[in-house]
């Protein structure tokens, strides 16, 4: 295996050395025959082919002498190159075939040739292995000040410039990089000057920089070649090896200005070992986290328990971290499995691509077009009466395909919201220490599937229905003890789909609602008169409202005042619903229901005028003609309708937006009952055109943040119909009036 | 290194240049007005326009671009120009304005297009005091060519800023 | 038997008898004898025979007509009477005759006088018949003509409309080609973006899209010169439309008059006819009446030149009547000469 890379290295360099000839041997070309010499000796040191090793650095000599135009005969010198060259490939050539080298003097020959021309002394090399094993962290500074002492200043000079600007140019880059991970441009900007840096500080004897920058360079060439996803920890560690070599390169600046005496170096193995295991990490087992790691992400072990485990397992040689944390009683074997799984998918994730999600979007654009288009041509073949079979056949196919390639779209956004349930598990462990209590977390149907922006407006709900639960659901242990629980609480989130809806349940075992004191508080608040006829669930939801929190105490979790009533506001906007189950003693039950995805509502399709506006159908009471008697004008105050047993402000939409309607008296048009902000009015329109599935789209930078506007849609003629946000518009109506 | 300093220089040299190049010509109220053609995205012939509700008059609505939902302005009535009834000549063209996070397409109509001009920078002068027709600050400057004088706008100018901030007050 | 008949058969029976004589001797002495005794011996015979015949004749005649002469004086006298009253009656006819001869040539000259007259009218009267005849057929033609030239004026009317409707449908056309065109360069122009975006790499693809909004140029003002070009051509087709429509209104009327005219010359055609033909049985009659006229002078003169053979023949026959007279011994001459 590493014999066959020591060959194919040796291979290119014997082929790269083809295109050289000794009097255009220049530096650019020495530093690249140098970065291949160098992995073979590493390899050959690896593998403990001696002589392989033995005459790699006699090159490497040979070559540095070169770079620093130390060779007086340089036509002999190149000869000497090409003669290593072969013998190298002679050594690893028999490594292969006879399964060794004999070494009959022929080394030794050619070292004494390379002392000859240089001064090289092969005894040197003698100590080679412990010298590289020792490199890294062998950087002193005194080994910096008596290398300096030894180069040609004005070379150092210019490196130092040159690096500063090359360091400049990854600093710049790396920025773009993490904006376009994928980029390979941004890659190769930053590959080139540290390989730049590398060739110049290796000749230059500046062996804490190259090691540096050489690491970083391999690690790179791995993200060029598609080996390794550009991650932040790979950004972070770019970032922090391009400011560990501007340190260097000053210190390196300092020595030579003779300002400080080359006192402390910075600590590098740290950094160093970061790039390496970054690097190894990837080539073992590609952007795979341990299982510890997922383990504490997940919520299962504490971090404390998992040193303990990583100590007890590096005790026992040959014992794995999960056996370890079984068999030490840190975590269950359900636990160890399931991040075991874990791990497997995140291998199996490499069949995955990262797409910029506008590229997705633009994608979903026009699969909507497309399926608009098509329900043109269908209209225009049921104009047209077609017999010809062939061609209703591919039609059909054509249609069939278009709705498969519609759903498949809308199902591109979509992700599973474990990822949600992790960050969820992870807040109620933190939660859990603070408060002092014990908390178990079982997380149920972690792979359904939402629209990948709801994950993040479903979020902060989630979070503040997690806290109460912490907070105000579960109990201290010795509560649950006197309550003849176990110690331990539990917290299930659960998500599932049901109608379109994503739902998501937050259930804790925990001493439940009180229904007595929510009473209590909303009639205090003048909420309510009394409780007469409540059912016990419109008692709970009115946990809801604002400004009822039952909490006695306001801790830094949840109960700030602000209470449930945020989470009301939030689920409303996404279009969610809330419900609330509890037992006193057993627990509560938060269910809330989101659609599946923001992008798309249910509206009903109503015409003012000329224009078309969308209605959510969720904000949607009833759609009615009222009689003329339930109209009334109260001067001053503003029109009412008597619908749903109500009298309802009413809004003429028309007039609200400026446009000419075909209907003045309310009699003659429609009404919808429209709810929104906990408010409902009676909305104005001409008449109500149909129900439709809509993409919701915003109307672009420009003009986002209409009042009245939630966005617009792209009706089935190609044109846009603009979607009513109930709210705003009340907000808007209020203020106008 | 000193290919970066020729590039560097190339930079200057550019920015000391930066309004020359090409630009996409149109009508507006019977002047010739130019836009940078890395503006324009593409130029479209006019369709239905869906009015939006509060937004300023100039604000013409948005239009369905290929499924994108894009806003429009109408130029006339940006510049307080006479409003014109949209003939078949009428056009929109979708520029990219610089936003603060990313480009923002957005549609502007103008009387009619003319042509993609290639515009030295020795042909363009300065803007000179124009009164109050049209705030200079919108002017990259103004071009000479064979028939008759452009005008150069810096739409980034013209829709962006204190416009957009404005838009969403009004919003 | 008469006594001319006892006359006649007395001296036939003498003269035959004497001819029956010679003629008898004549053959048998003739043949006979001059085979028997020569020819001068024959001839001497002969004329002794002949000579003995008439001899013998006269003396057989005398005593007949002493016989009859008694009867003959009494005719004769009656004779000479009557033809006294013939020559008498005779002179009266022939001058009756001459007088009626006289009148109707007179007739005849002033009918022939007349005749020619009518002779004149008539021809004039045909010569406006001819005309009359002309002007009618004229009419029909110019009718036929006029109908002809209303049905060209009627289709060029609707070639007219026609190419109006072509030259619409043409600016159709070029509106559309307008409109094809506008859209090329916009499509140009957008190519033209995207070239200016490609940079370098689309320096090539400018000049193309930049030739191609050239020709969509081009094409342009071809359709809009041809847009002026067929909105002049559609205006000068309504203004001929426009004309063609007050020309046939005009030619109605025209047509009208016509019509009207025509009639009147349909009528005056006949009456001309009618007149005609009257003069030409005037014409007729008179001719009849010519002939007759002439027949009548004719038969007058003859008349007259008759009476005046009968009166020349009854002075002929009072002259006979006397002569005879004188034979049979008086007692009527002077009858005879008183007559004569």
């Amino acid at each position: 295996m590493d014999n066959e890379k020591l060959s194919s290295l040796v291979d290119r360099m014997a082929s790269d050395f083809l295109f050289l000839n000794a009097r255009e041997f220049d530096i650019p070309s020495a530093g690249g025959l140098l970065n291949v010499l160098e992995d073979i000796t590493a390899t050959a040191d690896q593998i403990q082919l001696t002589p392989a090793r033995r005459v790699g650095v006699a090159m490497n000599h040979l070559l540095e002498q070169f770079i620093m135009d130390k060779v007086g005969d340089r036509a002999a010198g190149f000869e000497l190159l090409e003669g290593g060259i072969s013998l190298l490939q002679e050594i690893v050539h028999d490594c292969l075939q006879k399964a060794g080298y004999e070494d009959d003097g022929r080394i030794d020959g050619y070292l004494a040739s390379i002392g000859g021309l240089t001064g090289f002394r092969p005894a040197e090399t003698q100590d080679a292995t412990e010298k590289a094993e020792g490199a890294k962290e062998e950087q002193t500074p005194t080994t910096t000040a008596v290398s300096l002492q030894e180069q040609d200043e004005g070379l150092l000079r210019d490196f130092i410039t040159e690096s500063f600007e090359y360091i400049e140019q990854i600093e710049v880059n790396i920025l773009n990089l993490e904006q376009n991970p994928e980029d390979k441009e941004f890659i190769n900007a930053i590959f080139r000057p540290f390989h730049s840096i590398k060739g110049v500080a290796s000749f230059l004897n500046l062996d804490n920089i190259r090691d540096i920058s050489h690491s970083l360079e391999n690690l790179l060439d791995k993200a060029r070649n598609d080996e390794l996803r550009v991650s932040p920890p790979i950004i972070d560690v770019i970032l922090d090896g391009a400011d560990a070599l501007k340190s260097l390169i000053g210190q390196v600046r300092d020595v030579l200005d003779g300002k400080a005496s080359a006192g402390e170096a910075d600590d590098l193995t740290e950094l160093l070992d970061r790039i390496h295991k970054l690097d190894r990490g990837v080539e073992t087992t590609p952007a795979a986290r341990l299982v510890g790691e997922i383990l504490l992400e997940d919520g299962m072990i504490t971090k404390d328990a998992l040193n303990a485990g990583l100590k007890a397992s590096a005790e026992k040689p040959g014992k794995k971290l999960g056996e370890t944390l079984i068999a030490e009683g840190l975590a269950t074997p359900k636990q160890v499995t399931r991040a075991l799984r874990k791990q497997a998918e995140q291998i199996t994730d490499t069949t995955t691509i990262r797409v910029d999600t506008r590229k997705l979007d633009d994608m979903i654009d026009m699969v909507g077009e497309l399926v608009i288009t098509q329900s043109m041509i269908e209209q225009d073949i049921g104009n047209q009466l077609t017999t010809d079979r062939n061609f209703m056949r591919n039609i059909a196919q054509l249609f069939r395909i278009t709705s498969g390639l519609q759903r498949v779209t809308t199902s591109l956004r979509m992700i599973p919201i474990k990822q949600s349930f992790q960050r969820m598990s992870r807040l109620i462990r933190d939660l859990a220490k603070d408060s002092g209590k014990l908390i178990a977390v079982e997380l149920v149907g972690e792979d359904t599937e939402i629209d990948r922006n709801m994950v993040d407006e479903i979020y902060t709900p989630l979070v503040h229905l997690v806290r109460n639960a912490v907070d105000h659901g579960l109990e201290t242990p010795a509560e649950r003890l006197a309550a003849g629980k176990t110690e331990k609480g539990r917290i299930v989130l659960k998500a599932y789909h049901r109608g379109g809806n994503i739902v998501i349940e937050i259930a804790d075992d925990g001493r439940g609602l009180n229904r007595e004191k929510i009473l209590q508080k909303a009639i205090r608040n003048n909420l309510i008169h009394d409780g007469e006829g409540l059912s016990d669930q419109e008692i709970y939801r009115m946990i809801l409202l604002p400004g009822l929190s039952t909490a006695e105490r306001v801790t830094d979790v949840s109960g700030r005042g602000v209470g449930m009533d945020v989470v009301k506001q939030a689920v409303d906007k996404l279009r969610g619903k809330i419900d609330i189950f509890s037992s006193p003693g057993v627990g509560t039950t938060f269910t809330t229901s989101f659609p599946l995805t923001m992008a798309i509502i249910d509206g009903m399709i109503v015409k003012v005028g000329s224009q078309r506006y969308i209605l959510p159908t969720t904000a949607i009471r009833q759609a009615l003609r009222p009689a003329r008697e339930s109209f009334t004008n109260v001067v001053g105050r503003g029109e009412t309708i008597d619908a749903m047993g109500r009298l309802l402000p009413l809004v003429r939409l028309g007039e609200l937006f400026n446009i000419e309607t075909r209907h003045k008296a309310p009699w003659e048009a429609i009404v919808v009952v429209v709810e929104g902000d906990g408010r409902t009015k009676g909305l104005m329109v001409d008449e109500i055109l149909g129900k439709a599935e809509v993409v919701i789209k915003s109307l672009g930078e420009g003009i986002k943040n209409v009042r009245g506007i939630a966005g617009g849609a792209i009706l089935g003629d190609g044109q846009i119909g603009l979607i009513i946000d109930p709210e705003g518009l009340f907000a808007l109506s209020e203020s106008s009036s | 290194m000193t290919e970066d300093k020729i590039k560097a220089l190339d930079d200057k040299i550019r920015q000391s240049e930066g309004r020359e190049g090409k630009y996409l010509t149109f009508v507006l109220a019977g002047e010739e007005y130019g836009i940078g053609i890395l503006k324009v995205r593409e130029i479209i012939g006019m369709m239905t326009i869906t009015t939006v509700p509060q937004t300023p008059s100039y604000v013409k609505g948005v239009i369905n671009l290929r499924g994108k939902v894009i806003p429009v302005m109408d130029l006339r009535l940006k510049f307080n120009m006479q409003a014109m009834e949209y003939t078949e000549r009428t056009c929109i063209i979708v520029v990219e304005i610089t936003g603060p996070a990313r480009k923002i397409p957005m549609g502007i109509v103008v009387d009619s297009v003319s042509e993609v001009l290639n515009i030295k920078s020795s042909d363009i002068e300065e803007t000179p005091n124009f009164g109050s027709k049209l705030e200079t600050d919108y002017i990259l400057g103004m071009a000479k060519t064979g028939d008759g004088v452009k005008i150069l706008l810096d739409i980034d100018k013209v829709l962006n800023d204190e416009e957009l901030t404005a838009l969403e007050r009004s919003a | 038997m008469t006594l001319n008949q006892k006359l006649l058969l007395g001296s036939g029976a003498s003269a035959s008898l004497i001819l029956f004589g010679g003629i008898t001797g004549y053959l048998a002495a003739g043949g006979y004898l001059t085979d028997v005794i020569g020819k001068d011996a024959v001839m001497s015979i002969l004329v002794l025979g002949t000579a003995l015949g008439v001899a013998l004749a006269l003396g057989i005649g005398l005593m007949v007509s002493r016989s009859i002469s008694g009867a003959i004086k009494r005719a004769v006298g009656g004779l000479a009477d009557s033809t006294t009253q013939v020559s008498a009656a005779s002179s009266q006819v022939a001058s009756a005759s001459q007088s009626l001869a006289e009148g109707a040539s007179a007739a005849a000259a002033a009918i022939e006088e007349t005749s020619s007259s009518l002779e004149e009218m008539s021809s004039t009267t045909k010569k406006a018949l001819d005309n009359s005849t002309f002007m009618t057929k004229t009419g029909d033609i110019t009718f036929a003509l006029m109908k002809s030239s209303h049905r060209s004026l009627r289709e060029t009317d609707a070639c007219m409309k026609r190419i109006g409707e072509s030259g619409a449908e043409a600016a159709k056309i070029i509106k559309t080609s307008d409109e094809i065109a506008f859209q090329i360069n916009l499509l140009a122009l957008n190519a033209a973006v995207e070239a200016a975006r490609a940079g370098e790499a689309g320096a090539g693809f400018a000049v193309v899209a930049e030739e191609v909004r050239n020709l969509a140029m081009r094409s342009a003002e071809a359709a809009r010169n041809t847009e002026s070009i067929i909105g002049e051509m559609t205006r000068e087709i309504k203004e001929g439309m426009a004309l063609v429509a007050k020309t046939l209104e005009e030619f109605y009327k025209m047509g009208d008059e016509g019509k009207k005219t025509n009639a009147l010359i349909k009528e005056i055609d006949s009456v001309m006819e009618q007149q005609a033909q009257g003069i030409e049985q005037i014409n007729r009659a008179i001719a009849e009446i010519d002939r007759i006229t002439q027949q009548s002078a004719a038969n007058a003169e003859e008349t007259a030149s008759a009476a005046e053979e009968l009166s020349a023949q009854a002075a002929q026959m009072e002259s006979l009547v006397t002569g005879i007279d004188s034979i049979i011994g008086g007692g009527v001459g002077g009858v005879l000469t008183v007559r004569l």
